[in-house]
């Protein structure tokens, strides 16, 4: 029964793997430093390894290759990937910096800047959340993709308590946060990005980001619909969902967060 | 080591050619027990003649478990993929999984169901497979790729959950494709908002400079597509240009088959296309344009259908379908040409299959059979590349079957749904401001200038008698500008022609022009004693804040 309940991908595993995925890209995201330049390796084997849960997915394929790009960081390409990660997002080139914040995409002149941070900051505390006070700007692109992964963090709590929905309610903080955010502004990211930098570290980065947002910004609206359905039936009378629960698939030790 | 499921046709094409072709044909070997009369040999040796560049390749158990294909498909590095399957039913999930590690992209590998190829005899199904799989090799190498965007995750087993543990576990995944905007193609900036107007979930919206698309409306239909003049819709697996390059494919490639009939099928539809019908797969019947019933009439076809959609389809637009249909038939008559060459089905689909199985008919009217007049099938491809889609293209193609009758002289035909519209302007109400021409989506109203002279000429050929002149033009009360939905074939013939004769004012400092003198006029109408000519009428907006 048990080895039956761990065979079959659960939603607990994958919402784990999600969190790890975008807390991977929001640390792939910041300035390059040596001790996460250090765990990037060990932190994409970790994720690889659990590949069979999205192998069906649509972002497999930029999942894929750049896990496996980033099992081959070594310490010793920590300048280049600043090297790099400066001429893209700092200095620029002919074109000028690609900026890695929300506002400076979608408002340039920053006439409306207020408001857009305002709503991130609303966001971030109706999840119990703030910006940490003196850390990158509540929307830099690292600290929209944390928070993403912060909710799919609570997100697979919820499953593994057998609280599908707490779940659900996660799940929907997700949407209405990649879609009034990360999927109105990534696409513009990654274009600027693969314009200046046609195949190098960076532009699998961004581009992976792109995916995974485009992907789960109607992947967990349908997850959530479905368990709200399910949850209609049970308190509309008798259901299926009175059925025991088997057993929980349990916490993976040495989680994603503590290896990064 | 095992030998890997993959191998290679039993008739092999040239030596090393293998391993660096951009696109492989992947055949089910289970057709061979299940559709004896599939002669792969043949068929290899065919395509291999046929086609540039291609490879067929016989999967063992392709349909039912692809998994075992994901490293075959890899290791043959194809760029596109054409799968040759034994029915409609086989493991989707499964395959576009592998289609996926194998680095390709489902939304475009187009399935052929050779299931669908059984004739009268094994030579005849043998060449319609040929031509299925040929068309499908060219739709493949049309696709363009598609964006994160572009792909819906949908949940197959719905919101329908069995047991508490199925609430805990992933359901099976499917992608539909969702359509996505060219913001450098698209003219919603110039006021033009076709797509909104067409799209019958209301999914999406404007905000003046950009169309967003709402996925969670959108119903993948496809009407946008079919609505937008500058083909700016991107809707990868169902685009312009891949279903262009399927049509032409099946018109044009050379083959046994001689008598060709197209059906536009929804992508919902259970029905086969029986007989010499060659199906083209589309994401709604209604997005099936005008324009794509009459190219291939014009091209040789015999007979157009458009197969109903199946319960499952989103769209559900018959009044649409039937008045494109009804348009068509209508124009066919007045030809002296057979109505039934365009066939429409009702709903429920009983039946659907015995009008497909109807002969086709001989040419009626006395004109030549239509695939032997303009047709050179197989001799060599076509004129210019098919355009079913966006401005001009049911202008051209009506202009074409205009050729090919001499009672097309006399034809104009006045109905609600005709694919080109006929504008005339009131020249004592018109101030020649171009609105109209800036409105134009289609570029079918254009002005020129030279010097004082000012004129708007109008192109019949690319009007899509959308009305957006209309809509915006400022002197609309005044009946400045008319917009009739109206086929008229002789004035189709004609091309180009000035519609409006004016003047227009010159800066009397630079040169520059100021506005038409209507537009002058029009304005010190609405002013009266405060016009003031010295500076409004002579000096452009640049010369006017310098002093005299």
């Amino acid at each position: 029964m048990a080895g039956k309940a761990h065979a079959e991908p659960t939603l607990a595993d994958l919402a784990r793997l999600r969190q790890g995925t975008y807390r991977l890209l929001s640390v792939l995201l910041l300035h390059p430093r040596s001790r996460t330049v250090a765990a990037v390796p060990g932190a994409a084997s970790y994720l690889l390894r659990r590949r069979s849960l999205v192998t069906s997915l649509a972002f497999y394929p930029s999942w894929e290759g750049l896990l496996h790009r980033l099992t081959s960081v070594t310490p010793a390409q920590e300048s280049i990937l600043q090297e790099e990660f400066g001429s893209l997002f700092v200095a620029g080139g002919p074109g000028g910096p690609v900026p890695l914040s929300e506002a400076a995409h979608l408002d340039p002149t920053g006439a409306s800047s207020g408001p857009l941070l305002a709503d991130l900051d609303r966001a971030y505390a109706a999840a119990g959340l703030r910006s940490s006070p003196g850390g990158s700007a509540p929307d830099h692109v690292s600290v929209e993709l944390e928070f993403v992964s912060s909710l799919c963090g609570q997100e697979a709590e919820a499953w593994s308590r057998g609280k599908p929905a707490v779940a659900a309610d996660a799940l929907w903080r997700q949407h209405e946060f990649l879609h009034r955010h990360l999927c109105c502004w990534l696409p513009a990211l990654a274009s600027g990005v693969a314009a200046r930098r046609g195949q190098g570290y960076y532009r699998g980065v961004v581009q992976l980001a792109r995916d995974l947002a485009a992907h789960d910004v109607d992947f967990v609206v349908a997850l959530a619909a479905r368990v709200e359905t399910a949850m209609s039936v049970v308190s509309g009378g008798p259901s299926l969902m009175a059925t025991p629960f088997p057993d929980e698939p349990g916490h993976h030790p040495g989680s994603l967060e503590s290896v990064v | 080591m095992a030998e890997p499921p993959l191998r290679s046709s039993e008739a092999p094409l040239a030596s090393g050619r293998a391993l660096s072709l951009p696109i492989l044909i992947l055949v089910c070997a289970d057709v061979r027990q299940e559709h004896r009369w599939l002669d792969i040999p043949r068929l290899a040796q065919w395509l291999g003649a046929a086609l540039e560049n291609a490879l067929l390749a016989v999967a063992e158990s392709l349909c039912q478990r692809p998994a075992a294909q994901s490293e075959a498909m890899r290791r043959a590095g194809a760029q596109r993929l054409v799968l040759g399957l034994c029915s409609t039913r086989y493991a989707q999930l499964e395959l576009e999984a592998q289609l996926r590690q194998a680095g390709l992209d489902p939304f475009g590998v187009p399935v052929v169901n050779l299931g669908d190829c059984a004739a009268d005899s094994p030579s005849a199904a043998v060449a319609r497979a040929e031509l299925l799989l040929a068309a499908a090799v060219a739709r493949a190498r049309a696709f363009g790729g598609a964006r994160p965007e572009n792909r819906k995750a949908v949940l197959l087993a719905g919101q329908r959950v069995v047991g508490r543990r199925a609430l805990f576990t992933l359901p099976p995944v499917s992608y539909v494709a969702a359509p996505t905007i060219n913001a450098d193609a698209c003219r919603v900036a110039h006021g033009c908002d076709l797509c909104l107007s067409a799209c019958p979930a209301a999914a999406l919206t404007s905000s003046g400079h950009a169309i967003e698309v709402d996925r969670a409306r959108c119903q993948a239909c496809g009407l946008c597509v079919a609505a937008c003049p500058q083909r700016a819709v991107e809707f990868p697996g169902y685009s312009a240009t891949e279903i262009e390059a399927q049509v032409d494919a099946l018109l044009y490639t050379a083959g046994e088959q001689r008598e060709r009939a197209l059906v536009f099928t929804c992508r919902s539809a259970q029905e086969t296309a029986p007989g010499p019908w060659l199906p083209v797969q589309v994401a709604c019947a209604a997005m099936v344009p005008v324009a794509a019933l009459l190219y291939p009439l014009a091209h040789g076809a015999a007979a157009v259908a458009l197969a109903p959609c199946g319960p499952a389809c989103a769209g559900q637009s018959d009044p649409l379908i039937q008045g494109r249909v009804d348009y068509c038939r209508q124009l066919l008559t007045l030809l002296g040409e057979e109505p039934e060459r365009v066939r429409p089905f009702d709903r429920p689909f009983d039946g659907a299959q015995d009008k497909l199985r109807t002969p086709l008919l001989p040419p009626g009217g006395g004109a030549p059979p239509l695939h032997h007049a303009t047709s050179p099938l197989g001799q060599e491809g076509p004129p210019s590349p098919a355009r079913l889609f966006g401005q001009g293209a049911a202008g051209r193609a009506l202009a074409r079957l205009a050729a090919l009758y001499p009672q097309a002289q006399g034809v104009v035909l006045e109905h609600p749904l005709s694919p080109v519209g006929l504008v005339q302007i009131n020249t004592a109400a018109c101030t020649a401001c171009g609105s109209c021409v800036a409105a134009c989506p289609s570029g079918a109203l254009q002005l020129q200038t030279q010097d004082a002279a000012v004129a708007i000429t109008f192109d019949p050929l690319r009007c899509t008698g959308c009305g957006k002149c209309v809509a915006l033009c400022p002197e609309q009360a005044s009946g400045a500008i008319h917009l009739a939905q109206v086929t008229d074939l002789p004035l189709l013939a004609g091309g180009p022609r000035i519609i409006l004769r004016g003047e227009q004012a010159l800066c009397e400092r630079c040169g520059a022009p100021v506005a038409s003198l209507g537009v002058v006029e029009r304005v010190a109408a609405l002013l009266g004693e405060d016009f003031q000519p010295q500076v409004m009428g002579r000096l452009c907006s640049d010369c006017r804040g310098l002093p005299f």
